[in-house]
């Protein structure tokens, strides 16, 4: 599925005569929930009507029928909710075996999720958020008259964000600025091989489907060895290796235990990019989180780190931007924000994206790393007005209604 | 711990990244860097040095920082060819006061990968140079060196080969006030041990030395005991050990020396010392810096200690 690549899809986004019943996908208890019902509470808009992932995974088509007409239905990230995830995973199962992929049985799932740092074998996760999102999709399609139920974002966006390989051929389609990938990586011997071909010594392998870092491994080659930077540690065990995330990034060394690991992680489905060698900043490797909001870049957030993984739950600072921004030439800082605004356009339907981009050494030019269609979740991060991710997207939803 | 920024002050001046076509800035109050960046303007050293050295103004340059001198998707390549361009310049460099050789950072390429190479001809080729510093161990060779008027001199290395330790101990540095070396681990090239270090301890040598410092290094404690007796130790009012493993031994050596106890400052940051350790130095009435304390790690009855920078 891939996003109305035009601009009606938008104004329909907007263009709200009758008052609209406000509901929010999501999962009880989330901070996401709980930020966004406090912004429409301070707009003095009654709480959105909560419609749980619990719910939708239990029975997807009868809880969308829930939706009545005319609606706005926000769609949120289901959240780190074991029951939920376990939910997901289910649902994910079909079409993983379907396509003869590799996923976890039911009867392991549950014990999976309980287990603390076990990476989750993200596709089917993706394929299960799929599943339930679909019926969300349906049920708005069905619903009669066009656009009588919106979702933002649309399912089609939610999708393309999470797949990291899907998104990163359509924002190049798109003329975005993002690193070269590799292809069909699916062991380290094919690794190796690509990156020979294509004459790069150093990647970022990524998850295809994952998320916050999770799988991530900054790799380096030369005459001299291999290092390794990742996210990932591999734990063997009777029924073969474990992995888990970890919050302490590890360091591999030798092309043995690169070669397990990579090899380990190759099932779940890689995405393999150029390592681009980030701007540093205040003694840090830095990269950047702009949410856009309504097409235009409304937040930047620096994160900076010792590592090239700068995820904040990884040990990396969150930072002014402007640290960054001020030491780049105008016209690099210019060509940022059109960026974030491709971005916007090539997903234009989303009404909010956080983009991750890496501003390369020398300052000048920039990638971007990660689309993410949940990523407006900045604590603390407000605008001079104090106003919130969420105070503006509500605001920018009441300008174009 | 990596090379997680470049150089922003260097010589007492802001960096300022070179640009072709912009005007160089004041040289009184800036330094210069070249390197080559991603996916940047230039994919060879040569073409972005000549730009450099047709700029209107270059002569009066008086710090350049050098970072990568290829491109950095073309793996490692040895410096050599870099070293002879700017060799080669050094008429159009006449004012050249602080030369930094190899300002990369872990993104673009780990310190243990970087290839040096025979950089001896800097020494000749510019006599007004008052500050050199360099980071990447493979390869790297000082040469014979002998300098007027050098006051700084700084060897930054995830490993520095113990030839390299025998060159800087021969070295002719009547001017030198600031000795600083990355010592490194053995598994990256560093192979010196402490008799390795004899020709800079001595005090035959560096006069005017005020600060030195043996950083970054996996022997630190031996390095310590070492320190404790040296000549040098009367001479220099700073000592940086830091970087490095130290623990309580080292420290016990060094609370012993009367040296250690006339010192200004001494810098053990990044250490394996205890509470009891670091309070027998804060006892002494110098300046400490005992910031950043590491645990052992410990596998069986095995104890690891880590030095700060190493790959």
């Amino acid at each position: 599925m891939s996003p109305s690549p035009n601009d009606e899809r938008r104004t329909a986004l907007f263009a709200a005569g009758t008052p609209l019943q406000a509901v929010i996908v999501g999962t009880t208890g989330d901070p996401r929930m709980t930020n966004y019902q406090a912004a429409r509470a301070r707009a003095g808009l009654s709480p959105a009507l909560l419609l749980d992932y619990r719910d939708l995974i239990a029975d997807p088509m009868g809880a969308a029928a829930r939706i009545a007409t005319p609606a706005l239905a926000r769609i949120e990230s289901p959240g780190r909710d074991p029951q939920v995830l376990a939910g997901l995973l289910a649902r994910g199962i079909e079409k993983s075996a379907r396509l003869n992929l590799h996923h976890v049985p039911r009867a392991e799932i549950e014990r999976l999720v309980r287990e603390r740092g076990r990476l989750l074998p993200p596709r089917q996760l993706y394929f299960g958020m799929e599943s339930v999102l679909s019926a969300l999709a349906e049920r708005a399609h069905d619903s009669g008259v066009p656009g009588d139920i919106q979702l933002v974002p649309d399912v089609g966006t939610i999708l393309l964000a999470f797949d990291k390989s899907a998104c990163h051929r359509h924002l190049a389609a798109c003329h975005v600025s993002v690193p070269p990938a590799l292809t069909t990586v699916d062991s380290f011997e094919a690794l190796m091989t690509a990156m020979r071909a294509a004459g790069l010594h150093r990647v970022f392998v990524k998850l295809q489907h994952g998320s916050a870092a999770a799988g991530a491994v900054a790799l380096a080659t030369s005459k001299f060895g291999m290092s390794a930077i990742t996210t990932v540690e591999v734990v063997p065990s009777a029924a073969g290796l474990r992995l888990y995330n970890t919050r302490a990034l590890r360091r591999y060394a030798s092309r043995a235990d690169i070669a397990r690991l990579i090899d380990a992680l190759a099932p779940y489905g890689l995405h393999v990019e150029a390592w681009i060698p980030k701007a540093s900043v205040e003694g840090r490797i830095a990269d950047l989180r702009v949410v856009t909001i309504a097409g235009e870049p409304e937040f930047r957030v620096l994160r900076k780190s010792r590592y090239p993984i700068t995820n904040l739950h990884l040990g990396g600072e969150r930072a002014e931007a402007s640290v960054l921004l001020s030491r780049m030439p105008a016209r690099a800082v210019t060509a940022l924000d059109e960026t974030c605004r491709a971005v916007a356009r090539a997903m234009p339907g989303a009404l909010q994206l956080g983009i991750d981009i890496a501003v390369a050494t020398g300052l000048v030019r920039h990638y971007v790393l990660e689309v993410n269609a949940f990523g407006d979740l900045l604590k603390g991060v407000t605008t001079r007005e104090g106003l919130d991710t969420y105070d503006v997207q509500l605001r920018a939803m009441e300008r174009a209604a | 711990m990596t090379i997680s920024d470049n150089l922003t002050k260097f010589h007492g001046r802001d960096v300022v990244d070179f640009e072709s076509g912009e005007p160089l800035p004041d040289p009184a109050r800036t330094a210069s860097r070249l390197t080559i960046t991603y996916d940047g303007p230039y994919n060879e050293f040569s073409d972005l040095w000549a730009d450099f050295m047709n700029s209107a103004g270059v002569e009066q340059t008086e710090a350049v920082i050098i970072g990568n001198w290829a491109e950095l998707d073309g793996g490692p390549v040895p410096s050599e060819q870099a070293v002879r361009l700017i060799v080669s310049s050094a008429e159009r460099l006449p004012k050249l006061r602080a030369l930094f050789f190899g300002d990369i950072t872990s993104e673009e390429n780990e310190i243990s990968w970087i290839e040096q190479s025979d950089v001896s001809a800097f020494w000749g080729a510019f006599p007004n140079l008052e500050e050199f510093g360099i980071r990447g161990g493979n390869q790297l060779q000082l040469g014979a060196i002998k300098h007027a008027k050098l006051k700084t001199l700084k060897v930054e290395s995830g490993g520095l080969p113990r030839a390299v330790v025998h060159e800087i101990g021969a070295a002719e540095l009547p001017e030198l006030e600031h000795l600083e070396i990355w010592l490194g681990s053995d598994s990256y090239g560093g192979d010196s041990r402490p008799q390795d270090l004899a020709g800079m301890l001595d005090g035959k040598r560096f006069p005017k030395l005020v600060t030195l410092a043996l950083r970054d290094c996996e022997w630190a404690d031996d390095l310590a005991a070492t320190l404790a007796t040296a000549p040098i130790l009367d001479r220099i009012k700073r000592l940086d050990i830091s970087l490095g493993t130290l623990g309580d031994a080292g420290v016990d050596a060094l609370v012993a020396s009367p040296a250690v106890r006339r010192l200004q400052h001494l810098n053990i940051a990044h250490h394996y010392v205890s509470d009891a350790g670091v309070a027998k130095l804060t006892a002494l009435e110098i300046d400490v810096n005992a910031a950043d304390r590491k645990e052992v790690d410990r596998y069986g009855d095995e104890e690891h200690r880590y030095v700060a920078v190493s790959e």
